[in-house]
């Protein structure tokens, strides 16, 4: 892949491809890794019967297989597919989602106070932010979005393009670790030095 | 000791969350009950894209990647549907796909709303637009779409062979797309990777608010022409296109649930200042 | 060419850091170099050893990232390898370990993550104590990390791997009832959100080198330390770059886009 992206050789190229290919294929095969999973692990769930919890997985076991059986059965471009999606998951994930915003709230709130200078800091920019990306106040308060730009595109893109560079150059030596050998760890490996 | 006014400022510092919900859900539903029609200001980042998408052609395809979930369906939908429509009225062919598992569904409830516009401009399916449906592997399958499109699909969502599609037929890959948008809340940079630093291709995205400060080197350096931010990005869009929508509608609530956050932010800090000042 | 344009002076680059690494790793040697402090990764042993005393659990969250995606999957090795570095810790201290695996794309996962934990707890005697059932639930959605954290009330939570919005959603709901927090991720957008309600984090690369700093072997120490030399390789291109564009000179810009 690293060839492919940096050789032109037509030969590499065709390589490349195929070990996509099988990049998708592998892809489609893990996600039926998972859901045989799921199905054992709360099959012996259900099995166990311990506290409340073998009721849910009933319970995601009978959604599991009612989307499974449409799915397949009807297709899931059918209209019944469509229907079990739009009415059970489309608004129940629609709901988790913008969950989000009440812990958001709910830790800036606590977490977001000025303790030390930098802590100061993060709450005016913070701050400064929150008024600015507000549409009204951006149209009644023009200044504010000279502010935010200034921060957004100097500051943050400063700050993200360093972590970046970082993050870049500690994959690639990951990746050096791991094809040499050298990354064990996460295997549970300890290797003798 | 303590005094009634340290307790004044350390309640302030832990109202209890169910009133800070409260308030988050009466910011929420009031403005969806009485519009207020508050301004909206255009960015430079969706100008910029829809100054992209008025370079359209007729002759020019498009790609159309509907990778939103249910999440984030209120703002991605609305975005798609403002860009499809500029990209209708300028006459371009659109080729939507999906590399996301909600993709096919998404895309179903989009056409749903859009296709009278199809209708009114007299696209056809199969020769002015078409949707390839969902292939797993994220990176490696937006990979595939780049180098050749026909190793990641060889039918359309219906079933139809490439081949037997018009449009199609003479799109095979990199070279063919004139552009390309991608509706994501997943991982936005490696659309930028695998289309415009290998291979130059006009790379838009829609992504949500939380993502777009981390998105903005890549517009600033050139890597990403446009880029639409969340539910504002998309009620710019709507409002550049002059079809204000289910977008424009929730602007209001942004700007509700932006302040009462920034007051909540104001007001508890405040405690805590106070509250350090009475103890020193 | 055969190399394609526009990238001559990315590969080149790439060979020489592989070529630095290499040269450090086997020439050069470890030995002599340290790791700085990282406090985050200090701070779990302590995090256990109170778990000890309030006979609390420990939870040890990898996310959701996976090992079959290529963006995902190096955050996701750094996780296990704190898992095992936390499953050896509470094995030998004796507090109780929940490593909740999440749905989203980490199910590939499992299997490594109960071998890791069952490795790290037979190196340490304690094999009967580990409990696959228990200490690995598989719970598919945000929401039952949320029950998890609300029925265990531990007394830590460590989250190191790669993140999505529920992020903020559990560090939020793990500090709401006052556990120690350590959060480390390498997905941008997440990371201010660990930063503000983890009481400790690891930004972006650094939890790439936990292996290193958990094993402290010299060779991949030096690996770190080849990176780092390039770090500054980066720095002084970029300060020289700044000068020479303020300048009008677009010499430097023009030679890397080679």
């Amino acid at each position: 892949m690293i060839g492919q992206w940096f050789l032109k050789i037509p030969s590499l190229n065709e390589l490349a491809t195929s070990v996509q290919q099988w990049g998708i294929i592998i892809a489609a095969f893990a996600m039926g890794l998972g859901s045989v999973n799921i199905i054992i692990r709360n099959v012996h769930r259900i099995q166990k019967r311990e506290g409340t919890d073998w009721l849910y997985a009933i319970w995601l076991l009978a959604i599991f297989f009612l989307f499974a059986i449409v799915g397949i059965g009807f297709g899931s471009a059918s209209s019944q597919y469509r229907y079990i999606f739009n009415t059970i998951l489309q608004p129940l994930s629609a709901t988790m989602y913008p969950a989000t915003l009440f812990f958001l709230v709910s830790a800036i709130y606590r977490t977001f106070k000025t303790r030390t200078v930098e802590g100061g800091l993060f709450v005016i920019v913070g701050a400064i932010i929150l008024v600015a990306n507000a549409p009204v106040m951006a149209a009644t308060f023009p200044f504010l979005v000279s502010v935010k730009s200034w921060i957004m595109d100097v500051e943050l893109t400063a700050a993200y393009r360093a972590i970046l560079l970082g993050i870049g150059l500690g994959a690639i030596m990951l990746g050096f670790r791991v094809i040499f050998g050298l990354e064990t760890t996460h295997l549970g490996r300890e290797e003798e030095t | 000791m303590a005094s009634k006014q340290d307790g004044v400022w350390i309640k302030l510092q832990h109202i209890p969350r169910e009133i800070l919900y409260f308030l988050i859900i009466i910011s929420m539903i009031v403005p969806l009950l009485r519009p207020m029609g508050l301004p909206i200001t255009i960015s430079p980042q969706t100008r910029s894209l829809f100054d992209s998408l008025n370079t359209l052609e007729p002759a020019d395809v498009m790609l159309e990647f509907v990778d939103w979930s249910a999440g984030s369906m209120s703002f991605h939908q609305p975005g798609c549907i403002a860009v499809s429509f500029q990209a209708v009225k300028r006459g371009a062919k659109l080729v939507f796909l999906s590399t996301s598992t909600e993709g096919p569904l998404m895309y179903e409830l989009m056409l749903e709303k859009f296709q009278s516009v199809f209708d009114e401009a007299d696209y056809v399916y199969g020769e002015d637009y078409v949707y390839l449906g969902y292939v797993a592997g994220e990176e490696t399958a937006r990979a595939a779409i780049a180098s050749d499109i026909r190793t990641a699909f060889s039918s359309d969502y219906y079933g139809t062979s490439l081949d037997e599609i018009p449009l199609m037929q003479r799109v095979h890959n990199y070279a063919d797309y004139s552009m390309i948008i991608s509706y994501t809340m997943g991982s936005p940079e490696s659309f930028v990777r695998q289309f415009n630093t290998q291979y130059g291709v006009i790379t838009h995205i829609h992504c949500g608010e939380m993502m777009t400060p981390t998105i903005l080197p890549f517009w600033a350096s050139g890597q990403i022409t446009g880029l639409l931010n969340g539910g504002v990005g998309a009620a710019e869009m709507e409002v550049l296109v002059k079809r204000p929508g289910d977008a424009v509608k929730l602007t209001d609530v942004y700007s509700f649930s932006n302040i009462l956050v920034f007051v909540f932010l104001i007001i508890g800090n405040i405690g805590f200042i106070m509250q350090r000042r009475k103890g020193e | 060419m055969i190399i394609a344009s526009g990238k001559v002076v990315d590969f080149i680059a790439l060979i020489l850091i592989w070529a630095v690494a290499a040269v450090f790793v086997w020439i050069v040697g470890g030995k002599r170099f340290t790791i700085r402090r990282m406090v985050a990764i200090d701070v779990i042993e302590e995090a256990v050893g109170r778990a000890v005393e309030t006979e609390k659990a420990v939870v040890m969250n990898i996310g959701g990232g996976g090992l079959l995606r290529g963006e995902y999957a190096p955050a996701t090795m750094a996780g296990l390898t704190v898992l095992g570095y936390v499953a050896g810790l509470t094995a030998r201290l004796g507090a109780d370990l929940i490593a909740p695996m999440y749905s989203d794309g980490g199910v590939e996962t499992i299997p490594v993550a109960t071998e890791l934990i069952r490795d790290a707890y037979m190196a340490e005697g304690e094999v009967e104590r580990f409990d696959a059932e228990e200490m690995i639930p598989f719970l598919p959605v945000q929401a039952s990390v949320m029950a998890l954290a609300d029925r265990v009330r531990p007394a830590a939570n460590i989250m190191v791997g790669y993140y999505w919005h529920e992020s903020c959603i559990w560090a939020e709901a793990f500090g709401r009832i006052g556990a120690i927090q350590v959060g480390g991720t390498t997905n941008l957008y997440q990371i201010p959100f660990f930063a503000g309600a983890c009481d400790y984090v690891l930004i972006g690369e650094e939890v790439y080198p936990i292996s290193a700093y958990i094993s402290k072997d010299p060779k991949l120490i030096a690996t770190i330390v080849g990176q780092d030399a390039f770090k500054w390789i980066a720095a002084i291109l970029i300060i020289l770059g700044t000068i020479l564009v303020s300048f009008g000179n677009q010499w430097l810009t023009q030679f890397l886009s080679m």
